[in-house]
C-alpha cells in the first residue's frame, strides 16, 4: 500500500504532462446472453491541469469511458493509467484510496447525503482519509467559503437551491485536495445562470489550484469553457478539438480543421 | 499546486463511531420504514417469548395443581377418619425435609386440629411453614397424646416406640406420606395408610413422552416463526439497499471501503434487533401471562411463576433479536458492499 502511495509523490512533473492515459480501452457488459460493447478501443490522454470535456450521443459509450478513466469501473481489456498507475492492478482497498484522495466526483444529481449538514457532507471524505475532527472541520469550512457557501455550512441539502447543492458537491469533491475532478453532467439539472456559476467555479479551481477537470457534458457553455473537447461515437474517440475550432449552434456541433 | 498530506497513513479503517452516526441519522430519517422492520422483529420475538412463557407458566400451573390436589386428597383422608379434627392431637415423626405438599398438609392440619406435636429429635425440617410452630415433645408424650401420627419427610425414620403407640387405642393409626419410607415391621398394613402416591413406570413413561411431544411441537412452531422474522428483516434491508444505491455508490466514490458499508448495515440491523427484541420480549411475556391469568386465574399463575427463569428468557430473547437481525442483514450488506460505484451513478432510483 505504501509503495502504491509513493508512486503518486514523484516530484518535478512538467506542465503539460499526462495525468490520465487510456490505451485501447474495451468494455463489454454482459447481461445473460446479451453482450454490449460499450467501448471498442478508446484511446486518450488527459493533460495535467487542463479542462477537458467529453461529448457524445447517447449509447456512444460516453458514460462508460467516463467511468473507466474515473476508476469507477475496470475495463474488460486495455489499460487505464492514472498518474502512471495501471488501475487494473489495483485491489479494492487501493481503488478506494484512489477515489478518496486522487479524484473528486461531481454528479449530475448532486448525490449529497440528505441526512447530513453541508459541513458534514464535505468532511465525510476527510474522515475516510483519516483527518481528525478538528482538522476536517477547519478545512471543510475553508473549502465551503471558497465555493461561496460559508454562510450555509450548517444547513441540510434540502434547504439549499440546486446551484448551491452543486457547489456543496464541488466542495466535497475538493475535500482531500484531489488532482482530478470528474464531473458527470454537472450543469444538467441547473438553469442557465446557475450553470454558469458552476462553470466559473470550475475555471477558478483550475486556475488557482491547478486541478485537472474532466467533464462529460452536453452543455454548450461548459464546452466553450473547456481547453479541449473529445468526441466519442460507437465506443471510440473519433475527434479531439479545441472549442475555438468549433461552431456551436443550438443542438449540433461541427468542428473545423483538425486537432 | 496541490497540497498533499504530510503524513499519509495506510488507508484508515473508519472508526465505528462514524458508521454509527450515519446509521442513526439514517434510521431517524427513514423512521417509517425502520418502524415497520422493527415491528417485524417485535412480532417474531414476541412469539418466541410467549411460547417460552407459556411453557414455563403451564409447567408451574400443572405442578401447583398437582400439589393442591395431593393436599386435598390427604386432607380428605384425615377428615374421613377423624371427622372433627378440632381438639385432637396430631403427631409428626420423620427425618430429612418436608416436601412442599407435606408442608401444606401440616399447615392445613394446624388450622383445623387442636395441637400438632413434633417428636423431639425425630421431626423433619420444613423450608417454610406459615403460621405453624411445631412443639417438640418426648416420645412418651407423643405416643400417649397423638390420635394420628404422620410419617413424613425424605430422611431416615427415628427411633420410636411404635407398638406402644399402636396399642394404646384401636383408632390410632400411622399415616405415611413419606415416599419410600422404610417402615419397621410392627407397622403392619392394617395399622398404616399409604398416602404417598407412587407413579408406576408406565405412567411416568407416558408423561415424559407427552412432554417430549409438546416440546417438539413448540420448537417446530418457534423455528418457523423465527425464520419468517429473519426473512422479513432480510427483505426490508434489501429494499433499503436498493433505495440507497446512489448513497452507497457515492460513499464508495468518496473512498469508503467495502468493510465500512458492511459495518453500516450490520450496525443498523443490530440496533433494530435490539429495540425489536426488547419490545418483543415485553409484549410476548405480557400477552402470554394475560391469557394464562384469564384461563387459570391470577393467584394460581403468579404463585407458581419463576421470575428468575422468565428474566433469563427475556434476556435470551433480546439476544436472539440482535443475532437474527444480524444474520438477516448479512446478505443485503454483502450486496451493498460489493456494488461497483459506476452502477450507482446512473441509477434512476
Amino acid at each position: 500500500m505504501k509503495r502504491f502511495q509513493a508512486l503518486f509523490e514523484e516530484p518535478g512533473e512538467q506542465e503539460q504532462s499526462v495525468i490520465i492515459r487510456g490505451v485501447d480501452i474495451h468494455k463489454i457488459y454482459r447481461s445473460g446472453p446479451q453482450e454490449t460493447h460499450a467501448l471498442r478501443g478508446a484511446t486518450l490522454d488527459v493533460y495535467r491541469g487542463e479542462y477537458l470535456s467529453i461529448m457524445g450521443p447517447s449509447g456512444s459509450g460516453k458514460s462508460t469511458l467516463f467511468n473507466a478513466i474515473g476508476a469507477l469501473v475496470k475495463p474488460t481489456s486495455g489499460r487505464v493509467y492514472i498518474d502512471q498507475v495501471d488501475i487494473a492492478q489495483l485491489d479494492t482497498e487501493e481503488l478506494a484510496w484512489l477515489r478518496c484522495r486522487k479524484i473528486g466526483y461531481v454528479f449530475q444529481t448532486f448525490n449529497l447525503i440528505q441526512v447530513m449538514t453541508c459541513l458534514e457532507n464535505v468532511t465525510l471524505p476527510m474522515s475516510f482519509a483519516g483527518l481528525s475532527t478538528e482538522e476536517a472541520r477547519d478545512k471543510g469550512i475553508r473549502i465551503l467559503k471558497m465555493v461561496g457557501l460559508g454562510h450555509r455550512i450548517l444547513h441540510k441539502p434540502a434547504e439549499l437551491s440546486g446551484g448551491q447543492q452543486q457547489r456543496v458537491a464541488v466542495a466535497r469533491a475538493l475535500a482531500n485536495s484531489p488532482d482530478i475532478i470528474l464531473a458527470d453532467e454537472p450543469t444538467a439539472n441547473l438553469d442557465q445562470s446557475t450553470g454558469q456559476e458552476i462553470i466559473d467555479l470550475f475555471k477558478n479551481l483550475q486556475n488557482t489550484l491547478g486541478v485537472t477537470i474532466i467533464s462529460a457534458t452536453h452543455d454548450t457553455k461548459m464546452l466553450q469553457a473547456s481547453d479541449r473537447i473529445l468526441w466519442i461515437e460507437d465506443g471510440v474517440i473519433v475527434k479531439a478539438a479545441r472549442p475555438e475550432e468549433m461552431t456551436f449552434t443550438s443542438d449540433k456541433f461541427g468542428a473545423h480543421g483538425h486537432h | 499546486m496541490n497540497v498533499t498530506n504530510a503524513t499519509i497513513p495506510e488507508q484508515v479503517k473508519l472508526p465505528v463511531r462514524i458508521a454509527l452516526e450515519v446509521v442513526l441519522h439514517g434510521l431517524r430519517i427513514r423512521l417509517g420504514r425502520s418502524v415497520v422492520t422493527i415491528t417485524g422483529v417485535v412480532c417474531g420475538i414476541a412469539f418466541l417469548m410467549s411460547i417460552l412463557t407459556g411453557q414455563v407458566v403451564k409447567r408451574g400451573v400443572a405442578d401447583e395443581d398437582a400439589r393442591r390436589e395431593e393436599v386435598s386428597r390427604i386432607m380428605s383422608f384425615v377428615r374421613s377418619d377423624l371427622p372433627k379434627l378440632a381438639g385432637h392431637t396430631i403427631g409428626i415423626v420423620g427425618g430429612g425435609t418436608l416436601s412442599e405438599v407435606e408442608a401444606r398438609v401440616v399447615e392445613q392440619l394446624a388450622g383445623e386440629a387442636g395441637t400438632i406435636l413434633a417428636l423431639k429429635g425425630g421431626t423433619p425440617s420444613a423450608r417454610t411453614l406459615h403460621g405453624v410452630t411445631l412443639r417438640p415433645v418426648p416420645a412418651a408424650q407423643m405416643a400417649g397424646e397423638a390420635a394420628v401420627i404422620f410419617i413424613m419427610g425424605d430422611g431416615e425414620l427415628p427411633e420410636f416406640d411404635w407398638s406402644g403407640f399402636l396399642d394404646r387405642a384401636l383408632n390410632n393409626l400411622a399415616a405415611v406420606t413419606a415416599p419410600n419410607a422404610k417402615l419397621p415391621p410392627v407397622l403392619t398394613a392394617e395399622r398404616t395408610v399409604q398416602l404417598a402416591r407412587a407413579w408406576s413406570a408406565e405412567e411416568l413413561e407416558a408423561k415424559s413422552l407427552e412432554a417430549r411431544k409438546e416440546r417438539f411441537r413448540s420448537i417446530w412452531i418457534t423455528v418457523i416463526s423465527l425464520l419468517v422474522t429473519v426473512i422479513g428483516i432480510s427483505n426490508a434491508m434489501l429494499m433499503s439497499v436498493t433505495e440507497r444505491f446512489r448513497e452507497i455508490g457515492t460513499m464508495k466514490c468518496l473512498g469508503a471501503l467495502s468493510s465500512f458499508v458492511t459495518q453500516m448495515f450490520v450496525l443498523e440491523a443490530s440496533i433494530m434487533g435490539l429495540v425489536g427484541g426488547f419490545f418483543g420480549a415485553v409484549l410476548g411475556a405480557a400477552f402470554a401471562l394475560t391469557v394464562y391469568v384469564i384461563t387459570y386465574g391470577g393467584s394460581l399463575v403468579f404463585s407458581a411463576l419463576p421470575v428468575g427463569t422468565m428474566f433469563l428468557y427475556a434476556v435470551g430473547c433480546v439476544f436472539a433479536g440482535v443475532a437474527l437481525s444480524i444474520v438477516a442483514a448479512l446478505y443485503p450488506a454483502k450486496v451493498a458492499a460489493s456494488m461497483v460505484p459506476a452502477t450507482a451513478l446512473r441509477s434512476t432510483v
